[in-house]
């Protein structure tokens, strides 16, 4: 039977990117559809307008929107719609190469731990603990593979939880780093604590046909003008589309995967950027549009063997959401607590921080309980927004700050201190009450119905996520930081999304096997972060990409086999 | 006005002052802008006052005036891809303001003294209307005129970023770039 494509890609974010690059590198035609624009290196700067008030990067929250439910303290459910209430804009990035061209790059693999939570610790009651279809072992080449390809810098030191590596250390050097990072390490040789580079997804050299970083201390939320970050597009599309075996459709909105009497799909229904319907065959369909609107598009693709949305005939579909996140904390260096030398070292823009502790990965601690999953803690500078951060300012303890206290305030504010943020990672726990569902009132400019999250959260995150955040304030306190404060927090962090369409083994209790292969569709395949049973305890980005390539070599595979290799 | 006409604009505008001000239109208060924007000549008079208040100027330190703050407001009630409802709340705003002058004082707000301008502004921040939140938009959006790229009319001469020492980050938007351009 004949196809447009061999593959089909939804989304050309980490999850389609390593699909489309080695199935066509392995002789197969793809094509990647993105319903945002095809901005390139060309389009990038650092304009905060831009990025991140404007929100030039994200579809009119008028025209396509999202609902999202957080509980309230007396108990139900808060509904809001973001049209309205635009800071729960659940859009990360919707351009060729998704939000990784706005991540931070800050990379972790996941450790062996966290592909068996359930046998090494147990239930966990109100929570959906699993463990996963597959091992740490079966994951780690293609971490490795991340690294050479997409480019990681780092160093490998010895501490606790070092996962098992195939290579000694990086690819890369590490990133520059900030005269801050030999303050981190110092309060934690003082603390008995292990501080370890922090891994970035940004090369360190040219390298890959890819410029270095050219370190000018805007890094996240920022489209990279160089091309050292590690996006889907600058890493992997380019090199496809360059190959002549991968189209990418830019403002392309799929709505619809349109399903047979057997249940497969048969072509993907979607509106160019003249509003114009089209369709697109392929013998495989890979969906990778991020948690949240990959669950939604099932749930929108409804068909005779799939009444209730593609592939959720248990009903799984859009269950078990998660995110990243739990605790967070900062400190401020205060210039005038240091010489004169060390000042001049903290005001230097442009290097990274890049300091991790994994020391608390697993908990085992009498006074907190029994030992638990714990996480990571990340240092990083605070963002150096302008407007956010004077915005920031302007509450006062009576009232708000105006007039010349408003002045002195963003003077002190900008000119007398360096800042360093602590972000925790706990293992965002599966639950009930997080999960992705059509709404059934709000519709999109095309009639299709949004989704609507559901954003409740496990007391466990709270606490964990408090334990880790204040293990990184007493570090910043060592530093001799000032205004030092941590916290736990159950709202997510809408930018680091990942479950909905859990793997597993058994089709019940889950929507993809092993293989990332939906259950019930034998020719769809989704390799966005929705596969992930749990959060681990750290970002997602590494771990999308590598099991993104994971399952582009079962593609492979299934397809007959590299058809470039001559052997 | 779409995105074309707005560069339209802009770019004109550049031209016909030809001289720091870049790519606002030019709004030499008080101008007979009424209809376009929606707010009166007195209106217009009246938000300026309320961000010089907000924001004034000093010898050491730029204020509103000094980063074209009533301009950038002005570009965001003309703005097509302002919301609707956004631009009402902030014209609302600005009627509220002479009200409560004429309220405390039985004077516009442009005609009180500097005390009194305090009095009518905290008196809107406690009161039940949304006046402690249209303040708060106020303040945000004269940060945005004193720490944007210079590219987008405000911050003449990086003055905001000068003044706070902010070291931006490259490249910077070049006029075709700018985010509605995109």
């Amino acid at each position: 039977m004949s196809h447009d494509f061999d593959v089909c890609v939804i989304g050309s974010g980490a999850g389609g990117g390593p699909v489309a690059y080695a199935l066509a590198e392995a002789g197969y035609s793809v094509v990647v559809l993105e319903k945002g624009p095809w901005f390139t290196e060309e389009d990038y700067y650092k304009d905060e307008l831009a990025c991140c008030i404007r929100n030039a990067y994200t579809p009119d929250l008028k025209e396509q929107s999202h609902v999202v439910e957080t509980e309230l303290d007396e108990g139900g459910w808060r509904r809001r719609e973001t049209a309205q209430e635009s800071s729960w804009n659940l859009w990360n990035g919707n351009v060729v190469g998704g939000s990784s061209n706005f991540m931070s790059g800050f990379f972790h693999r996941l450790k062996p731990v966290d592909f068996k939570q359930l046998s090494t610790f147990g239930p966990i009651e109100g929570a959906n603990v699993t463990d996963w279809p597959i091992s740490y072992a079966d994951l780690e080449p293609y971490y490795t593979k991340v690294e050479h390809v997409v480019g990681v810098s780092g160093r490998v030191v010895d501490h606790l939880h070092q996962e098992p590596r195939s290579t000694p250390d990086f690819p890369y050097p590490p990133t520059a780093e900030h005269p801050i990072s030999g303050l981190i390490d110092q309060a934690c040789d003082k603390l008995g604590i292990h501080s370890v580079p922090m891994p970035r997804a940004i090369l360190s050299k040219p390298d890959l046909g890819r410029k270095s970083c050219s370190y000018n201390g805007y890094c996240g939320s920022y489209g990279c003008a160089t091309g050292a970050k590690g996006s889907s597009r600058a890493a992997l599309l380019n090199h496809a589309v360059a190959g002549g075996r991968c189209k990418i459709l830019p403002d392309s909105q799929v709505t619809r995967l349109q399903s047979d009497s057997s249940g497969r799909i048969t072509a993907v229904e979607y509106r160019d950027r003249n509003d114009d319907i089209k369709h697109v065959d392929a013998a495989i369909y890979v969906v990778a549009c991020q948690a949240v609107e990959t669950s939604r598009l099932l749930l929108n693709s409804t068909g005779e063997k799939h009444p209730h949305g593609l592939a959720n005939n248990s009903g799984q579909v859009g269950k078990n959401l998660l995110f990243a996140g739990g605790g967070a904390g900062s400190g401020r260096l205060r210039y005038a607590e240091f010489s004169t030398e060390e000042a001049q070292a903290m005001r230097q823009i442009g290097p990274f921080i890049n300091r991790s502790i994994y020391d608390y990965y697993v908990i085992d601690d009498a006074d907190f309980g029994e030992k638990q999953k714990g996480g990571t803690i990340d240092f990083v500078h605070l963002h150096p927004n302008p407007i956010s951060r004077a915005t920031r300012q302007m509450r006062g303890s009576d009232g708000l700050l105006w007039g010349k206290p408003l002045k002195r305030r963003l003077e002190q504010h900008f000119r007398e201190s360096s800042y360093i943020k602590v972000e925790a990672f706990c293992d965002w726990l599966p639950v009930d009450d997080c999960f992705v569902s059509l709404d059934s009132k709000v519709r999109d400019k095309w009639n299709m119905p949004v989704a609507k999250a559901r954003l409740g959260f496990h007391v466990r995150n709270l606490q964990v996520g408090w334990y880790l955040a204040s293990k990184g304030a007493e570090v910043l306190k060592a530093m001799g930081a000032e205004n030092v404060v941590s916290f736990a927090s159950g709202s997510p962090p809408l930018n680091l999304m990942a479950g909905g369409c859990r793997f597993g083994d058994d089709p019940q209790s889950s929507v993809l096997n092993a293989d990332c292969r939906a259950h019930d569709v034998d020719n769809l395949y989704i390799t966005d972060g929705s596969f992930m049973p749990s959060a681990g305890s750290a970002p997602f980005t590494w771990t999308i990409y590598a099991n993104a390539f994971r399952v582009a070599d079962k593609l492979i595979e299934r397809l007959g086999g590299n058809k470039l290799q001559h052997s | 006005m779409d995105r074309r006409h707005f560069l339209k604009i802009t770019s004109t505008g550049a031209a016909a002052t030809a001289a720091t001000t870049a790519s606002l239109p030019l709004f030499s208060a008080p101008k007979q802008q009424t209809g376009d924007d929606g707010l009166s000549d007195q209106q217009w008079r009246t938000l300026d006052a309320v961000l010089d208040h907000l924001f004034p100027s000093e010898a050491e330190a730029p204020g509103a005036k000094d980063v074209k703050a009533v301009h950038w407001l002005q570009h965001v009630l003309l703005d097509d891809e302002t919301d609707e409802v956004h631009k009402q709340f902030l014209r609302a705003g600005v009627v509220q303001v002479d009200e409560t002058s004429m309220e405390l004082y039985q004077k516009p707000f442009v005609e009180l003294q500097q005390d009194q301008h305090e009095a009518v502004l905290r008196n809107m921040e406690k009161g039940k209307q949304q006046g402690r939140a249209w303040l708060q938009e106020m303040i945000r959006y004269i940060f945005e005129a004193l720490l944007s790229d210079p590219v987008y009319g405000g911050n003449p001469q990086a003055v905001g970023w000068k003044w706070l020492q902010h070291i931006p980050g490259f490249p910077r938007p070049p006029k075709e770039k700018r985010y509605f351009l995109l």
